[in-house]
């Protein structure tokens, strides 16, 4: 199991409703292509992008954040971890990126 | 709506939503109650005399290893006072440091800690705990003034009762120096 299943994992067993997290970076590629480099293997946290249109809601889903902290406090042990979360006009991204 | 530009955008960074900055908000800290907690926890060099006695938060709830850090958001609304009460707090006695590290990446603080970090060792190159931080927190490039001079961070004295003679003492809350993990 890669850090990047592991993490998501466990942020799953933490989340108590369905949530949608757009990855992106070194977990992205891990878990998204066939024969990712060893190097995306290696990753320690995953990074997410929040569309604008859902940043709003994100912000205010209590029991997001909390299942995010709980996931972090679980995942110390292993140096793993999930807090990087951008707002989606916060990295470079296509202009129609959601569309496509 | 608070407008001032943040400390990432002073470093030349972009924001992250930070889970820090919403637990403490969860607890009715944003960037002032930030400040008057340090003060609380033993900042007094920063306080202005008008901080409430009842404690905004306990370290049940919100850690001084995640006060700190949450005083040195890149999120934050730039604000030097801001960055000073967090380096006190970086260094408050019972840190650990592998938590401070932990911290500092998942909030990607890098930037600021590490300055502060260097500064420390500078003013205090004797005391374990900033040379273990500073091997653990990564170097990244930092524009130019923007975090406090170095001079910010300190107590100095230019005479005492044995007359003219300097003294620099690190700002930390309490007296004690933390020890190294």
């Amino acid at each position: 199991m890669t850090n990047a299943e592991r993490i998501l994992l466990v942020l799953d067993s933490h989340l108590d409703h369905e949530i949608q997290l757009i990855l992106y970076g070194r977990a992205a590629i891990v878990l998204g292509f066939t024969d990712p480099p060893a190097e995306a293997a290696r990753t320690l946290d995953v990074d997410a992008i929040i569309p604008i249109s859902q940043v709003s809601a994100f912000q205010s889903d209590e029991r997001f954040w909390k299942a995010q902290e709980a996931t972090n406090s679980e995942l110390k042990k292993y140096g793993l971890y999930i807090t990087h979360l951008f707002e989606a006009d916060q990295i470079f991204l296509r202009r129609d990126w959601e569309n496509t | 709506m608070d407008d001032r530009p943040t400390l990432a955008r002073k470093l030349g960074m972009t924001e992250h939503l930070s889970p820090l900055l919403y637990k403490a908000s969860r607890l009715g800290l944003g960037p002032l109650e930030l400040q008057i907690l340090a003060v609380q926890r033993g900042c007094v060099h920063y306080s202005n005399g008008s901080e409430p006695t009842q404690p905004l938060a306990n370290e049940e709830d919100l850690s001084n290893e995640e006060l700190a850090i949450a005083l040195l958001s890149p999120c934050l609304p730039y604000d030097p006072l801001s960055i000073r009460c967090g380096a006190a707090m970086l260094s408050a006695p019972g840190n650990k440091v592998p938590s401070l590290g932990r911290l500092t990446v998942m909030e990607r603080c890098e930037i600021p800690v590490r300055y502060i970090a260097e500064c420390g060792h500078r003013f205090e190159p004797e005391n374990p705990f900033w040379n273990e931080l500073l091997k653990i927190v990564p170097s990244f490039p930092t524009p130019s003034g923007v975090l406090p001079h170095p001079t910010r961070f300190v107590a100095m004295t230019g005479f005492t009762r044995r007359g003219r003679e300097l003294l620099v003492e690190w700002q930390r809350p309490l007296s004690a120096v933390p020890a190294a993990s």
